[in-house]
C-alpha cells in the first residue's frame, strides 16, 4: 500500500491569483492617477485662464461704467437738456403735421362705391391716433354694404364701428339710406 | 512580494477614487462656475457698451440737433407779431381763390400761451361753405401753401339742408413768441 502525502501549504484562491488581479489593478490605478492629475492641471489652468478673462472684462466694464457716468453727467447739463426738450417738442409737432386732411379725404373717396356719397367727414386727433367720423348715404343697402366692406378691407383704416343708421342723413336726401360710422385712420403707417 | 503588490494596487485604486471626488470634481466645478460668471460679466459688458454708444450718439448729435431746431424755427415758423392779420388775409385769400364762401364770423381765434414751451400756439376755427371739391381745395391750400406751421386738429364736413356742404376746420398755428 502506497501512501502519498501532500505537503504543500494551503493557499486561498484570492492569494493564489493575487498577481493576476493586483498587477493589472496597480497598472490601471497608476495610469488613472496620471490621467486624473493631468485633468486636474488642465482644469485648473482653464479656470485660471477664465478668471484672468473675467478680471480683464470686469476692468473694461468698470471703465465703460465710468464713461457712462461721465456721459450722463454731460448730457444732464441744463444746456444739453434744453436742446433735447426742444428737439422732442419739434419732433412732436412734425409728427402731428404728418396727418393730411386732403390725403384722408382722397383715401375715403376711393372707398366709395358708385351708388354711395360721403355727406359728412370729421377727423380729430385725441392723442396720437386720428379718429375719423363718416356719414355716408347710398341709393340702396347694397351701396352701404359695399362701402362698409371696402372700409373693413382698407389697410389704412382700423377699428371700424358702425354707430347707427343715420336717419338725419336719410332725411336730407329722401329715398336714400345712410350710416354714421367711426374708424381709426392709420395714414401712411398702413401697409 | 504579492502582498506588497496587492497593497499598492488597492492603494492606487483608492487614491484614484479620492482624487476624482476630492480634487478633480471641485476643480471642474470651479472652472464651470467661473465660465458661467464670465458669460454674465460679458453680457453686462455688452449691455454697458450699448448704453455708452447710445449716450455717445446723443452727445455727438447735440450740435446737429441744435442746428436742426434752429433751422426749423427760422424756416418753418412765423413770428407771433401780426399773425392775426396775416392768417386772416391768408384764409380770405384762399377762400376767394378756391371759390368757397365764408359766412359771417367764419374765422375765430383762440390764443394759448404755452408756458415753458418753445412756441406759442394759436387756435384757428374756420367755417366755409361751398361744393365738396372747392372745400377740399380750400383745406388743401391752407394745409400746403401757408408759410405758417399749422396742424389740423379737427375737420368736419357736413351737408346742409340746402344741399351745400359746410366745412368746419380747427387748426393750431405755432408761432415764435
Amino acid at each position: 500500500m502506497k501512501i502519498s502525502v501532500n505537503l504543500a501549504t494551503y493557499t486561498s484562491p484570492g492569494e493564489r491569483y493575487a498577481l493576476a488581479w493586483a498587477l493589472p489593478l496597480a497598472l490601471f490605478g497608476a495610469l488613472g492617477l496620471v490621467f486624473l492629475m493631468r485633468s486636474v492641471v488642465y482644469n485648473f489652468n482653464q479656470y485660471q485662464k477664465v478668471q484672468r478673462n473675467i478680471d480683464a472684462l470686469a476692468s473694461k466694464n468698470k471703465a465703460m461704467s465710468d464713461m457712462e457716468t461721465s456721459l450722463r453727467k454731460d448730457l444732464d447739463r441744463p444746456a444739453q437738456k434744453a436742446v433735447f426738450q426742444k428737439a422732442h417738442y419739434v419732433n412732436g409737432l412734425i409728427d402731428d403735421r404728418q396727418f393730411s386732411l386732403t390725403e384722408l379725404t382722397r383715401r375715403v373717396s376711393k372707398l366709395m362705391p358708385a351708388s354711395a356719397r360721403l355727406i359728412s367727414l370729421g377727423a380729430s386727433r385725441p392723442k396720437t391716433d386720428v379718429l375719423v367720423r363718416l356719414s355716408v348715404v347710398a341709393r340702396d343697402e347694397e351701396g352701404l354694404e359695399a362701402f362698409i366692406e371696402n372700409m373693413e378691407e382698407a389697410p389704412e383704416f382700423t377699428d371700424l364701428n358702425i354707430a347707427n343708421q343715420s336717419q338725419a342723413a336719410a332725411k336730407l336726401m329722401p329715398g336714400m339710406v345712410g350710416i354714421l360710422c367711426t374708424a381709426r385712420y392709420l395714414g401712411s403707417e398702413a401697409k | 512580494m504579492t502582498k506588497i503588490i496587492k497593497r499598492v494596487a488597492l492603494s492606487l485604486a483608492l487614491l484614484d477614487v479620492v482624487a476624482y471626488f476630492a480634487v478633480l470634481r471641485p476643480v471642474q466645478n470651479m472652472w464651470q462656475a467661473s465660465a458661467e460668471r464670465f458669460d454674465t460679466v460679458r453680457l453686462e459688458g455688452l449691455k454697458e457698451e450699448a448704453r455708452v454708444s447710445r449716450l455717445k450718439w446723443y452727445t455727438d448729435e447735440v450740435p446737429d440737433m441744435q442746428k436742426d431746431v434752429d433751422g426749423f424755427l427760422d424756416n418753418e415758423v412765423q413770428p407771433k407779431k401780426k399773425s392775426f392779420s396775416r392768417i386772416t388775409r391768408l384764409v380770405i385769400g384762399l377762400a376767394d381763390k378756391t371759390g368757397v364762401s365764408l359766412p359771417p364770423a367764419a374765422i375765430g381765434y383762440q390764443t394759448d400761451q404755452q408756458h415753458g414751451q418753445l412756441l406759442d400756439r394759436m387756435g384757428l376755427m374756420v367755417t366755409a361753405k361751398g361744393p365738396f371739391k372747392n372745400l377740399l381745395e380750400f383745406a388743401h391750400e391752407l394745409e400746403t401753401t401757408s408759410d405758417d406751421f399749422l396742424v389740423f386738429r379737427n375737420v368736419r364736413l357736413d351737408a346742409g339742408e340746402s344741399g351745400d356742404l359746410t366745412l368746419q376746420l380747427a387748426a393750431d398755428f405755432y408761432l415764435t413768441p
